[in-house]
């Protein structure tokens, strides 16, 4: 107790000395919190953005090849598929079927814009409704053929109101050119995280019907789990069972370019029908989970969190060497102090804490500073309101950058950090407590 | 009952290539109780022979003995907390803890030993302590925000707070102008009276040796006086 007010009183000795070492440690630390905690919100974030705009965790796709030998995309045996899905039941929350045309174009007078269209099967769609926000027009009627939900910015764009009838110019899953007739039902507000992609929802049979797909057909079967924990365990369980019946082609092992980029297709719509492929019998499947698609970004951030950690170690080695230099003054500025205290009847060990304490001690001071700096830095970055069309937006969370810093990473920093300053301070720790007590009285200081 | 006891002790300082034969056989017995002054010009020896009584230095040879405990053989550990328990120290720059203020500064030995008093009697023995030293009203002032005198009174203080038997004082009154090193010398007499502890000091000033029971006289690392009252 005595020892430890002692250290921290002695930090306050050279003021200008602890606060520019205290200085550079909070730096250090609020550099790799700051940073942490902006890649793992962004990881958050990301997911949220993708498990919503995707409808669910674990994303089924089918493809079949039709005799001309073209590939569509389609589901046509729901039966196996059925069958295989009732073996996770107990993990699955939501199941959404769903078709989609991924570059349409709606035309409303004399102005047009591009946009997605999902169609949907509104029955099993709780989770999408909830988070649609009307904002003209209801969603009374959405059961109904040919009802189209619109997000506000697209109806900004070219103009249209609830109740009016717009002109949707789509592919088929052939390829072919169509248009379709669509009456805007309602208009939502822009969906909170993906706004900058514009998607539109409608009734599925309708939807088949414009892009060639029979009524009872979909694309994707989307599940939407309890636990976002079990996407793996779920996906590898379902594959197996697929498997029994049917070819499958698994998201995570497709290491071959065709099918990389056949994923990154089918992630933002862009499916290329007539891949040139073996074909097969009936229905493949292809599933991919959030958590194959969240993969480059998980990289991504796994190569920012070693940059940080890197600057981090390099920030306080440098720092280190100020320590070791300061604490080598100190010992020679309180020699005859240590004397002192020795002679009046004070163990080695205890001189040598002394010196870690108070090193250990500045670096606690200077980390909590950094942490505290970090604290108002993300809070007020994380108050910023950026723009719908905001080149970030992937990575908004309501239009918002979302930061999350978590306690075991603080500790984990500070544990470094606590590690490095002992390892520094031990050497002249050491000698300040190997001094002979005699020498240490005679000294000037 | 003999406390302290030298036989032939010698110390020789390294020096370059030769050495300073500092202490030259040097024997003296000093009693429980006493107030004693090792006297002498400067750089005849007295501190080398107060550093060795304090176990902080060791003689290159001859044996210095305390309650009859042979110094040499001992380790750091049994060393230091002989000094603890037996010793008390007093020195010429006052050498406070600068960053502790009186109290603190006093309590300070307290605190190193295994078993402090509990709080509420150590606080009633020191501020008792600070009374005697005159120092009653400074309690929370730092060392550096006292005269000289004063900061001897604190290191008189702090050096009886554990109740050592033994107390070393080299050059007390050194650093201090001749009326507050007298009255420094009668507040040390003053303690050896009342709590009987043992006083050994050190000066070069003849005018203040007159006071102790014990003198010894040095002259060149040699004894040239040794005379008890
Ligand atoms: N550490 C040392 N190294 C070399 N010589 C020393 C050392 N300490 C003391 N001496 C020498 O030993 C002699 C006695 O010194 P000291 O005990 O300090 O005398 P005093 O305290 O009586 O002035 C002096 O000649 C001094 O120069
Ligand atoms: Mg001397």
């Amino acid at each position: 107790m005595n020892i430890s007010k002692i250290a921290i009183r002695n930090i306050t000795r050279q003021k200008k000395r602890s606060f520019l070492l205290g200085g550079a440690i909070a730096f250090g630390v609020f550099i790799i919190i700051t940073i942490g905690s902006f890649t793992s919100g962004m990881t958050e974030t990301l997911k949220t953005n993708f498990t919503s705009i995707m409808g669910g965790h674990i994303y089924i796709l089918g493809t079949e090849t039709l005799d001309s030998g073209r590939v569509v995309q389609v589901i046509g045996d729901t039966a196996d598929l059925g069958k295989a899905i009732s073996t996770i039941d107990d993990l699955v929350e939501e199941y959404h079927i769903r078709s989609q045309v991924g570059m349409g174009e709606i035309i409303f007078g004399s102005k047009s814009t591009t946009l997605q269209i999902s169609g949907v099967d509104w029955n099993k769609e709780e989770m999408l409704l909830k988070t649609l926000t009307v904002t003209g027009g209801s969603l009374e009627n959405i059961d109904n053929p040919g009802m189209l939900i619109i997000p506000e910015l697209i109806a900004d764009k070219i103009g249209v109101m609830a109740g009016e009838t717009v002109l949707v110019r789509m592919d088929t899953v052939t390829g072919q050119k169509n248009v379709g007739e669509f009456t805007v039902a309602a208009i939502t507000k822009d969906q909170d995280n993906f706004s900058f992609i514009s998607m539109a929802y409608t009734e599925m049979g309708y939807l088949n019907g414009l892009i060639g797909l029979g009524p009872n057909e979909y694309q994707y079967l989307n599940l939407h789990l309890n636990n976002i924990e079990d996407m793996d365990i779920a996906s590898e369980r379902l594959a197996a069972e697929l498997k029994k019946t049917s070819p499958v082609d698994l998201g995570k092992d497709d290491s071959d370019d065709e099918k990389e980029d056949q994923r990154h297709g089918f992630m933002f719509g862009g499916f290329a029908p007539g891949a040139v492929e073996e074909p097969w019998e009936g229905t493949k499947f292809s599933i991919t989970t959030l958590n194959d698609i969240m993969e480059p970004v998980l990289q991504l951030v796994n190569i920012l969190n070693i940059v940080s950690l890197s600057l981090f170690i390099i920030l306080m080695l440098i720092t280190m060497v100020g320590l070791i230099n300061t604490f080598r003054m100190v010992l020679i500025e309180r020699t005859k102090e240590i004397g002192t205290m020795r002679a009046i009847g004070m163990h080695r060990g205890s001189v040598r804490s002394i010196f870690l304490l108070e090193a250990l001690f500045l670096s606690l001071f200077g980390a909590f500073g950094g942490i505290i700096l970090s604290g108002v830095t993300t809070i007020a970055a994380g108050l910023i309101r950026f723009t719908s069309d905001s080149p970030l937006g992937l990575f908004l969370n309501n239009g918002k950058l979302q930061f999350i810093t978590s306690p075991s990473g603080i500790l984990k920093v500070v544990i470094l950090l606590s590690i490095m300053t002992l390892a520094a301070v031990y050497m002249p720790a050491r000698k300040a407590a190997r001094m002979k007590v005699v020498d240490a009285l005679r000294a000037q200081y | 009952m003999t406390v302290i006891s030298l036989k032939d002790v010698h110390k020789k300082y390294p020096l370059g290539k030769t050495e300073v034969h500092a202490v030259k056989g040097v024997s003296f017995d000093i009693e429980s109780g006493d107030f004693i002054s090792i006297a002498g010009p400067s750089g005849s020896g007295k501190s080398t022979i107060l550093n060795m009584i304090g176990c902080i230095d060791t003689p290159t040879e001859g044996i210095v003995t305390i309650n009859e405990t042979n110094t040499i053989d001992l380790k750091d550990k049994e060393i230091t907390n002989l000094r603890h328990e037996v010793l008390g120290f007093i020195f010429q720059n006052f050498n406070l803890i600068p960053v502790l203020n009186v109290f603190e500064n006093i309590e300070f030995p307290m605190l190193l030993g295994k078993n402090p008093l509990p709080r509420l009697e150590r606080e009633t023995w020191i501020f008792g302590l600070m009374d005697e030293v005159g120092l009653g009203d400074w309690k929370t002032h730092k060392p550096n925000e006292l005269s000289g005198g004063q900061r001897q009174r604190v290191a008189i203080a702090r050096a009886l707070v554990t109740k050592p038997q033994i107390v070393l004082a080299d050059e007390p009154t050194a650093n201090l102008d001749s009326e507050t090193g007298a009255s420094i010398i009668q507040l040390m007499k003053k303690m050896n009276k009342e709590y009987g502890t043992t006083f050994i000091f050190s000066t070069h000033d003849q005018s203040i040796v007159e006071i102790a029971d014990h003198v010894i006289q040095l002259k060149d690392g040699k004894i040239i006086e040794n005379k008890r009252s």
